[in-house]
């Protein structure tokens, strides 16, 4: 155990040095996936599975001591006898047991004024009675579906984050990277208010109305993306959606303002972001240049070395490998596409290495390729 | 940083506005009344991340 507490420290320290602006002894390998890949790994019942505490924490332990990462690799973000007591329409089960998210409206355009309002009030009276069917029913009957729901939740993760703790030190891996998660003001509104299609009609119809929502929810998204023991190594995490589909004159009019805002005022707080940048934001790498120093940035797609010139100096870039070629490349093509981006973005530190999607589908990511190019960066990154 | 307000939120300085907190006992009132309100904020949080 003390071996392990060693290698624990050891990799905890990689990432210290990233954060405090140190090249570390090597570049830190953090790889993500979703507790449903590993059930697939497993061999596991998806469907069934998901219902069960204990088979979650096997695959926990089972992916700590599988994928060569140097955190504890997964993630279980979505319970299923949470929204089976709530009767969620806005996350269900797919026949092949994934967790699905239907494309769901929690607010008309005639609402603004009342988000505007109270964002968190608007939240329980209007929204969420239509995402959870079981909500939409007298007060009563309504706190009781809550309470229920709520229990179950503490249930899972009272267990499940002690759980991934307990693995990370017995595999001497590092402390997880994430103590919380936000969304950019303009994501919130789209995602689970208006809908994709809700919002952009939003944005030509009743453009002030959705600047000042934007504004609204801000001070609910600072509040949710810190937490008493958030710091440089335990992050906000921040999933990026809709700039790459807007306009970069709607970006700079809609989105960039409160998102800019957000990530600052996260950073004042001592809760530095981890921004999922998902799809290809090279349009907008000079904005994120702006945002606080050390902000770390996973990347889906994009120009590595553009992205190393425009945003690798100033911040901690990870992400950009492409996680489907493990489903289709051969072992050695995967290592030389490793090399090949190690070479970009490791020089002068500020670099983790990690694929450019969580892993969910078995088939888009053979664990094998995924071991022997996790190996490889561990080996290979030496500074 | 705009402090958070919502009529469904009751922040510690609220808490002690609406309710008479005895003078000897503010941490321990503080510590079992203030981590529940947060605990439902952060569970409604994830209903709607």
């Amino acid at each position: 155990m003390a071996m392990m507490d060693e290698q624990s420290k050891e990799r905890d320290q990689l990432f210290i040095d990233l954060d405090e602006g140190r090249i570390p002894k090597r570049v830190p390998v953090h790889t993500w996936m979703d507790v449903t890949y590993v059930m697939q790994y497993a061999g596991v019942d998806v469907r069934r599975a998901q219902w069960d505490l204990e088979t979650i924490k096997e695959m926990i332990e089972l992916a700590a001591k599988t994928f060569q990462s140097d955190i504890e690799p997964t993630t279980v973000t979505r319970l299923m006898p949470v929204y089976n007591i709530l009767g969620a329409v806005n996350f269900v089960m797919g026949s092949s047991g994934q967790i699905q998210h239907p494309n769901v409206v929690g607010m008309y355009p005639e609402e603004y004024d009342e988000l505007i309002a109270d964002p968190y009030k608007f939240t329980h009276d209007k929204v969420l009675p239509r995402l959870y069917k079981n909500l939409d029913t007298t007060p009563a009957k309504r706190a009781l579906v809550f309470s229920k729901a709520m229990k179950a939740y503490n249930d899972y993760y009272s267990q499940i984050y002690p759980h991934i703790a307990m693995v990370s030190k017995k595999y001497g891996l590092a402390s997880g990277r994430v103590a919380c998660q936000t969304i950019a003001p303009f994501d919130h509104l789209a995602d689970q208010y208006r809908s994709f299609s809700g919002i952009s009609a939003d944005i030509r119809r009743y453009p002030e109305k959705v600047i000042e929502a934007c504004e609204a929810i801000l001070p609910m998204m600072v509040k949710a993306g810190i937490r008493p023991w958030s710091s440089p190594q335990a992050r906000t995490f921040i999933p990026l959606h809709m700039a790459p589909y807007l306009r970069t004159k709607d970006f700079e009019k809609f989105y960039w303002p409160t998102f800019k805002k957000l990530v600052e005022q996260l950073a004042a707080a001592g809760a530095p972001a981890l921004l999922f940048v998902e799809h290809d934001w090279t349009r907008f790498l000079d904005y994120l240049n702006e945002l606080p120093a050390g902000t770390q940035m996973m990347f889906e797609y994009g120009d590595p070395k553009l992205i190393k010139e425009k945003v690798g100096k100033k911040h901690i870039i990870s992400g950009l490998y492409p996680l489907t070629l493990l489903g289709k490349g051969t072992k050695q093509e995967c290592i030389d596409k490793a090399k090949e981006l190690i070479d970009i973005l490791a020089p002068g530190g500020n670099y983790i290495f990690s694929f450019d999607k969580v892993a969910i589908f078995l088939q888009d990511a053979n664990p094998e390729n995924m071991i022997a190019v996790n190996e490889f960066v561990k080996e290979y990154a030496k500074y | 940083m705009d402090e958070f307000k919502s009529e469904y939120y009751t922040s510690w300085s609220d808490y002690q506005q609406q309710n008479d907190v005895q003078e000897d006992a503010v941490d321990l009132v503080e510590a079992n009344t203030q981590p529940y309100e947060e605990a439902v904020f952060e569970f409604t949080m994830w209903l709607i991340f």
